[in-house]
């Protein structure tokens, strides 16, 4: 069972050049944390997905089973962002629901979702990198496009194969020890011990791996001249800029619409109060 | 005769693959700990979120203590989250706050000339990284701002102990178990070592 | 002629160590030559390997003296790409070689680092792939690749560069047996094109030696002991080899100790056809690579009798091993009823597996990798846990027992030795079982020291277990598995990698465990294990029994042996085909059920030839 999420293929968005996914994702994220009601950043999640299903090429099942954690884990977000919320009390908010001294309010509630959709709508962007992406397209992207320099990129486009045989060696380490009898007991003091129990001969052996492949490496020549050239070759195409494009006018868009329906920046929705 | 050595300024091959092997370690052995993160996430939310917020900080402490090199920190950390992202759904977001917890421990080191490496001072690092990050990101992306001061506040607090504990003492104790096993006997923190016997 | 390398007076020690690792050595390749270096376990080999490409002195740290020449060109000053251009090395773990994820981005890098141009780099691909027998696809994924087509691969990166010179080094110790025999055959393919100079590494010598032109020998303090034709250094050194813990192969020790009863064979033995040929059964074969190169002998010789030779008044007789105790059943004995295993939904590893070994059985478990050997003994220690009424120990179901107490059953020895280390000295390292179970202090001592004493580790008493050598920290984590005193030892691969005189010492310790009563299970690839120590034998074939019974057997079933991907060690081929010759066998002893190890067929076949000096 592969541990990486990235699926083969060659949809538009594969295709895409990482750097563009990349700075989507992060401009996405800095857009949202501007827009306060919980609409938009729900309307963004709830055309992010099947989009990322349908430019992908994806069965759904890829997309759900990264979300299934991802809802037990809203519903905590939810929870413990809304009932603190503290701004507009001079509004004199409805109250919902009471948890000892805390409160929360139809505005709490309100903003307790519109977060919970905001991470939900990141969520969904990291998913459409991650799913589409491949890791090593991603260095080369940085090394060919961002200059970031090829010697520390190879390296850890060597780590990445490190992952599995890390993940098996790293089993194999706590089959070893439980049958030694360093057992699974609670407390977190014998907890701690037995991490570190765990990663001493995983790190050992993984530094001496590390050293072999870094061998193995400069035995082919990899320190050698600045005059290297490149078997992949990472570059933007027109599917950068139809996708820049599109995404910009979609969210243009989106924000448009909210705004003539009178929803754009309320907490709550006009039907509501 | 020849004597050959490689400059300790410069990142060799070894350094940079090594480092990069770290990294990866520290991440796999908390994907042992991701399910129980989800889980008890649902429960506790936000206060399980930062105190736990530590783990992922772990690539920037780690590595510049053994490696000692300017720009270790930020290094480590980035390789963590670069091949975090691999195998984390939250792939984009990771890379982009490795960049920035990255930052955060490595401005501690350099501020120290990458001279120290004592528990006060990794635990330091670790606070300072989890708390730089704790202000550019979580408050706004997720909403803190608005919630009330003193919780605000807890958050601030569970996540900067959480750096200073889970990253900064947990990513020097992982240091020192190795030292003795002698893998590290090329790397700056076992020259360090025979200097303080 | 320039010769392809030119090594003269090389001294190397690395930084931070106290001697240096290779001490004045001097030796000429010419262009084209196939070398063998020897030498035990302990670096010298790969750091020679490091000085003929480059890397040292450019990119590891140490003090140099001496000069390499390739090509008649001083490594020293030239850049270290020019000289890793030069020379190709492969190394020993197909794990740790590739920095990519897919075949051509890994057969690639070498290019790129050389600034071919990206057009010319699928042709080149290609070509490497084609001439290191690589058959996969160019995007295959290397994970997907077999050990075997792995060391293939790390080949195929090497020869795209078009080096004029290979070295190899070990390339075969971490395969199992059919990677082993797909590296040699493309060592073959490229003998037989004559293109490249090689420089060979290895342990594994059965079946290699029909390659090598030339023998080198190096000592544990990293001098020259020999550098020669194979025949004669192999013969000269025999006895030197053996005490340094450097493996021959078979047929030459069988030679070796053929000498010590009084037999000489005119012409030194290399392979099984050679040996078949000196004791006088089928004619010569011609000479692989160029012609003549192969010490240029030819025409039948046969054995001569020296009576001159020193003869031990007594050789010892061949003792039959100790049988099994065949206790059904009972304590110490293993049962696994319609076992059946697979990973989440993954294809069934294990189907339906019946066996019983019987306690104080020495047992081993064959077959090709993904047969679901470690799987089946996993189960053992409860590391998966098997459905109730599936695996018994003893008489006790796995599923009745604690943790502490299956702990004290069943002793279980990793593959990897350093996966069990729990303590930072090798002393707490054996006291930490006795310790969980609240021995007291003295008498945890004096157990401990005992067990130091007999596993050779006293001195090692206060050091970090992961500063060991491979062979101590095998030898520390079968120790610390005896401490608890179980009736049954499982372990995984324990000769894997070890030099000869390691794993000697470890099978010697499992006689010994073996004689006193425990059940011995080992999961092995080594042939010759099996052959010389094995009471019982298990073939596992994609999950499945396919034979359970006494390596004779097996050994004799050659469909069956294909089958599960296995290769009869030498000293058993040899008996096959001698009896097929129809060599005279008088007292029935060839043909008879004594394991065939090296020392009972030097005795069975000095009785045929010399009979009055052999008591049998």
């Amino acid at each position: 069972m592969s541990l990486f999420l990235y699926h083969e293929g060659s949809s538009f968005l594969h295709r895409l050049n990482p750097l563009t996914k990349l700075l989507f994702v992060g401009l996405l994220m800095v857009v949202l944390t501007l827009i306060l009601d919980p609409i938009t950043p729900l309307v963004v999640a709830l055309l992010l997905l099947p989009s990322t299903m349908v430019l992908g090429r994806l069965s759904p099942g890829l997309l759900l089973r990264p979300l299934r954690p991802f809802v037990l884990a809203a519903f905590g977000l939810f929870w413990t962002t809304g009932l603190f919320y503290a701004a507009d009390s001079a509004l004199h908010p409805r109250a919902l629901f009471q948890v000892g001294p805390a409160v929360l309010t139809e505005l709490g509630a309100a903003y307790g979702a519109s977060i919970t959709f905001r991470i939900l709508a990141i969520f969904a962007a990291s998913l459409l990198f991650t799913l589409t992406t491949e890791p090593s397209a991603l260095l080369q992207a940085l090394i060919q496009q961002w200059r970031v320099s090829y010697r520390f990129g190879y390296g850890v486009m060597a780590a990445y194969r490190f992952v599995p045989l890390f993940d098996s060696q790293l089993a194999s380490i706590r089959a070893a020890h439980r049958v030694r009898g360093a057992g699974s007991s609670g407390g977190p003091v014998a907890r701690y011990h037995r991490f570190i129990g765990y990663m001493v001969p995983l790190l050992a052996g993984g530094v001496r791996q590390a050293e072999r492949v870094a061998l193995a490496m400069d035995a082919r020549g990899f320190s050698g001249g600045s005059s290297r050239t490149y078997y992949r070759e990472s570059a933007f195409g027109w599917r950068d800029l139809v996708f820049s494009a599109g995404t910009g006018a979609v969210l243009v868009a989106v924000l448009l619409e909210l705004h003539a329906l009178g929803w754009l920046g309320r907490l709550l929705p006009p039907f509501v109060s | 005769m020849q004597v050959s050595s490689t400059p300790t300024r410069s990142w060799s091959t070894r350094d940079i693959v090594v480092t990069a092997a770290l990294a990866v370690a520290s991440g796999i052995a908390f994907i042992v700990f991701d399910w129980f993160y989800s889980v008890v996430q649902g429960v506790g939310g936000n206060f399980v979120g930062n105190a736990l917020a530590g783990f992922w900080l772990i690539g920037g402490l780690l590595v510049p203590y053994i490696v000692r090199k300017p720009g270790s920190a930020l290094f480590g950390e980035l390789v963590a989250a670069l091949v975090e992202s691999s195998f984390n759904p939250w792939g984009a977001i990771v890379i982009l706050s490795g960049l920035l917890e990255g930052l955060g421990s490595e401005a501690v080191f350099l501020a120290t000339g990458y001279r120290r490496f004592d528990a006060k001072l990794m635990a330091g690092a670790g606070a300072v990284a989890a708390a730089f990050f704790f202000v550019t990101q979580p408050l706004w992306t997720q909403g803190y701002y608005k919630l009330s001061l003193p919780i605000i506040l807890a958050y601030f607090v569970l996540r900067t102990l959480s750096g200073a504990v889970l990253a900064g003492l947990l990513g020097k104790a992982v240091g020192d178990a190795l030292v003795p096993t002698g893998v590290l006997d090329g790397f700056a923190i076992a020259r360090g070592r025979q200097q303080e016997i | 002629m320039t010769p392809a390398i030119a090594v003269d007076g090389l001294t190397f020690r690395y930084r931070g160590r106290k001697e240096p690792c290779l001490r004045d050595l001097s030796f000429v390749v010419p262009a084209g030559e196939t070398v063998l270096v020897l030498g035990p376990s302990g670096g010298g080999k790969s750091t020679l390997a490091f000085c003929l490409n480059g890397m040292i002195p450019h990119g590891i740290d140490g003090e140099l003296s001496g000069t390499v020449h390739i090509h008649g060109r001083d490594t020293r000053a030239r850049p270290l790409a020019a000289t890793a251009r030069e020379v190709g090395i492969v190394f020993q773990d197909p794990e740790t070689q590739f920095c990519t994820l897919r075949v051509d981005d890994e057969i690639a890098f070498g290019l790129e680092n050389l600034g071919v141009p990206r057009a010319q780099m699928p042709e080149r691909i290609a070509a490497a792939m084609e001439a290191a027998g690589l058959g996969c696809k160019p995007d295959t994924r290397i994970d997907h690749l077999s050990g075997g087509n792995k060391q293939r691969l790390a080949l195929a990166c090497v020869l795209a560069m078009q080096p004029s010179v290979l070295v190899f080094d070990e390339p075969t110790s971490n395969l199992d047996p059919a990677g082993a025999v797909e590296v040699f055959a493309a060592l073959r393919r490229l003998k037989i094109r004559g293109e490249h100079t090689m420089i060979v590494v290895e342990h594994r010598l059965d079946g290699l030696m029909d390659l090598i032109d030339r023998v080198i020998v190096l000592g544990p303090d990293g001098s020259l002991i020999d550098d020669g034709a194979p025949r004669r250094v192999l013969s000269d050194q025999a006895v030197r080899l053996e005490r340094e813990g450097i493996w021959i192969p078979q047929v030459c020790e069988l030679a070796a100790q053929l000498k010590v009863r009084g037999i000489e064979l005119a012409r030194y033995p290399l392979t099984v056809d050679e040996a078949m040929v000196e004791l006088g059964t089928s004619p010569p074969a011609p000479p692989l690579g160029r012609a003549g190169r192969l010490s240029g002998e030819v025409g039948r010789v046969s054995w001569q009798h020296h009576p001159g030779l020193p003869s031990r008044a007594a050789i010892a007789p061949i003792e039959p091993p100790l049988p099994s105790q065949g206790r059904g059943g009972g304590r110490g004995s293993l049962t696994f009823n319609h076992l059946s295993y697979r990973y989440g939904k993954g294809p069934w590893v294990l189907r339906d597996v019946s066996l019983t070994v019987q306690a104080g059985d020495f047992c081993a478990i064959v077959g090709p990798n993904g047969a679901g050997k470690s799987t089946l003994a996993q189960h053992l220690i409860a590391t998966l846990r098997p459905p109730r009424g599936t695996v018994f120990l003893g008489d006790r179901d796995v599923r009745d027992l604690s943790a502490t107490e299956l702990a004290s059953t069943v002793g279980y020895v990793f593959q990897n030795p350093e996966h069990q280390f729990v303590a930072r000295t090798v002393f707490d390292e054996l006291a930490f079982g006795l310790r969980l179970r609240r021995v007291p202090e003295p008498d945890i001592r004096a157990k401990v020291e005992a067990l130091l004493a007999e596993f050779g580790l006293a001195r090692l008493a206060l050091a970090n277990p992961f500063q060991l050598s491979h062979g101590e920290k095998r030898r520390l984590s079968v120790a610390t598995m005896l401490i608890l005193e179980q009736h049954v030892l499982v372990l995984d691969e324990p000769t894997f990698g070890q030099d000869r005189r390691n794993a000697e010492m470890l099978l010697s310790i499992c006689e010994q465990l073996h004689r006193n009563g425990r059940t011995i299970l080992m999961i092995t690839h080594d042939m010759r294990l099996v052959a010389e120590h094995a009471r019982t034998v298990v073939v596992l074939v994609d999950g499945k029994v396919v034979y359970r019974g006494e390596p004779q057997g097996l050994f004799a079933d050659a469909a069956l042996m294909r089958r599960a991907q296995l290769a009869p060690p030498p000293m058993v081929e040899l008996r096959r085909r001698l009896l097929d010759n129809k060599w005279m066998d008088a007292d029935g002893l060839l043909s008879g059920a004594l394991p065939a190890t090296v020392e009972s067929l030097a005795t069975m076949l000095a009785g045929t030839l010399a009979p009055e000096r052999v008591a049998v």
